[in-house]
């Protein structure tokens, strides 16, 4: 994996968010009406389904959590791999708000019900 | 696992609970007891309490409550439904958060106590040196032969990279190989490359040796019956190209005929016609060694046996002897028997 494109810009970091890579970010560049309106609400909870090593999940951290979670948002992020589970639990440990969860998202999780008890903003795969 | 709330149909009671507390709910949503998680809770602790709960067990609070109703019928799920489940707060959402990592660094470390990925690593490993062996082993004998042009190199292939490893110049590997020496010599640095290789195709083949003992004992451990029927590593090939024993257990016995033949199965569903067997399959000498009219039969035959056999492996049957794979082998004989000649074309 190449290095990933940040560019800064005073305060703001910009990072590459690649339509090709990313199912959500190619939905959002072929999306015909508000493109916003896909993304969940900032601040709210959401299951990831199959986040693997979690380039797209920081991405929607990003929106939903903010640096430093700022915003009091949740992201849950499942996947069933312990190879991806690794650089995911390393990604997370940088980022409040980001939770993984090892486990086969066709069974029910007893472990998840918990934290999403409260609305849930997104689910995708 | 059901999603539907499990209600006990002679009361209607009903044990719900999560990582915090316990409590005993009839149909209409009364609470007739509750237990709290009331000793010190840390992050640890309660990745301990997940890591349970994930397994479809009871929590302790949910055992205690059990016991006290017998009659209540333990939901797992049910607390997610219910619309009066207190929410988590603040002090306990922050614990939950540290637990999730502890819990999911734990389950990357379990990962290794899963014989199956322990397999794929090893039969991987022994296949890609494999590759680099028959590669490595066939330039050695090449470039030994241009120097050494009266080299049986059939004959005595196994023995030039060991000779040419063993010996300090193109003429005394001459001598240990007992021909006469090379018209034109390699050049110093050329022979010590060239030794250089040798050493390396002596130590791949030692090295893959050693890997597919391994294997053989892995699969002797672990599938017993098909290591017996079909040979071990044959046996742990299966499985590593199904995913997983499990996986090969539930497999029909027609797919299992046809594991490794990837590129026939694919041109078969555009229309060519169907593979008899797969390469492990084919690699039986019962199959191999048998005339091509016969091979589809056999093969259907032996991936009926070994479908049987992983199953006994899997589900904890009992693992065949092996005078019952002495009489499948004698079954593949009278098969062949049965038919000496060739079918009749164009009928």
């Amino acid at each position: 994996m190449g290095a990933e494109r940040r560019k800064r810009d005073g305060r703001i970091e910009w990072r590459r968010w690649d339509p090709t890579r990313s199912k959500v970010a190619a939905s959002l560049m072929r999306c015909k009406g508000e493109a916003g309106e896909l993304l969940p609400e900032v601040g709210s909870t959401c299951l990831y389904l199959g986040a693997s090593t979690g380039s797209t999940v920081s991405h929607i951290h990003d929106h939903v959590c903010g640096a430093g979670n700022h915003h009091g948002g949740k992201v849950v992020a499942v996947d069933i791999s312990p190879r991806m589970m690794r650089d995911l639990v390393r990604l997370a440990e940088s980022r409040e708000g980001l939770i993984p969860v090892l486990g086969d998202a066709r069974l029910p999780m007893v472990s998840l019900h918990i934290c999403l008890r409260k609305r849930v903003g997104c689910t995708r795969t | 696992m059901r999603l539907k709330p499990v209600v006990n149909p002679a009361t209607g009671v009903r044990l719900l609970f999560d990582w915090r507390l316990a409590r005993v709910v009839d149909a209409n949503g009364v609470v007739f007891d509750e237990v709290v998680w009331s000793g010190k809770r840390s992050s640890g602790a309660l990745a301990d309490r997940l890591f349970d709960l994930q397994r479809g067990r009871l929590s302790p609070e949910a055992r205690l409550l059990s016991q006290r109703f017998p009659e209540a019928k333990a939901d797992g799920l049910g607390a997610m439904s219910d619309v009066d489940w207190p929410s988590l707060d603040d002090e306990e959402s922050k614990m939950f958060e540290a637990a999730a990592p502890i819990l999911a660094k734990r389950g990357v470390a379990n990962a290794a106590g899963d014989t199956d990925r322990r397999l794929d690593m090893l039969v991987s490993a022994a296949a890609e040196l494999r590759a680099a062996w028959t590669t490595s082993e066939a330039r050695c004998i090449e470039w030994t032969g241009l120097f050494l042009a009266e080299v049986d190199l059939d004959a005595q292939r196994a023995d030039i990279p060991a000779a040419v490893a063993g010996a300090d110049s193109m003429e005394s590997a001459a001598a240990e190989l007992g021909v006469n020496p090379p018209v034109h010599s390699p050049s110093e640095a050329e022979w010590q490359v060239l030794h250089d290789h040798a050493h390396g195709v002596v130590d791949l083949t030692a090295r893959l040796d050693a890997h597919e003992e391994a294997i053989r004992v892995m699969a002797h451990q672990y599938s017993p019956s098909l290591a017996a029927l079909i040979g071990p590593l044959g046996a742990a090939r299966l499985i590593v190209l199904a995913g997983g024993r499990e996986r090969l257990a539930r497999m029909p016995s027609g797919s299992l005929q046809v594991l490794g033949a990837h590129a026939a199965m694919a041109a078969h569903r555009r229309g060519a016609p169907p593979p008899k067997h797969g390469a492990i399959l084919f690699s039986m000498p019962q199959i191999s060694r048998s005339p091509r009219w016969v091979r589809g039969k056999i093969a259907r035959f032996l991936a009926g046996k070994a479908s049987i056999a992983v199953r006994c492996d899997h589900f904890g049957g009992e693992t065949w002897t092996a005078e019952q794979v002495a009489e499948i082998h004698q079954e593949t004989e009278a098969i062949k028997a049965k038919f000496p000649h060739p079918p009749k074309r164009g009928r």
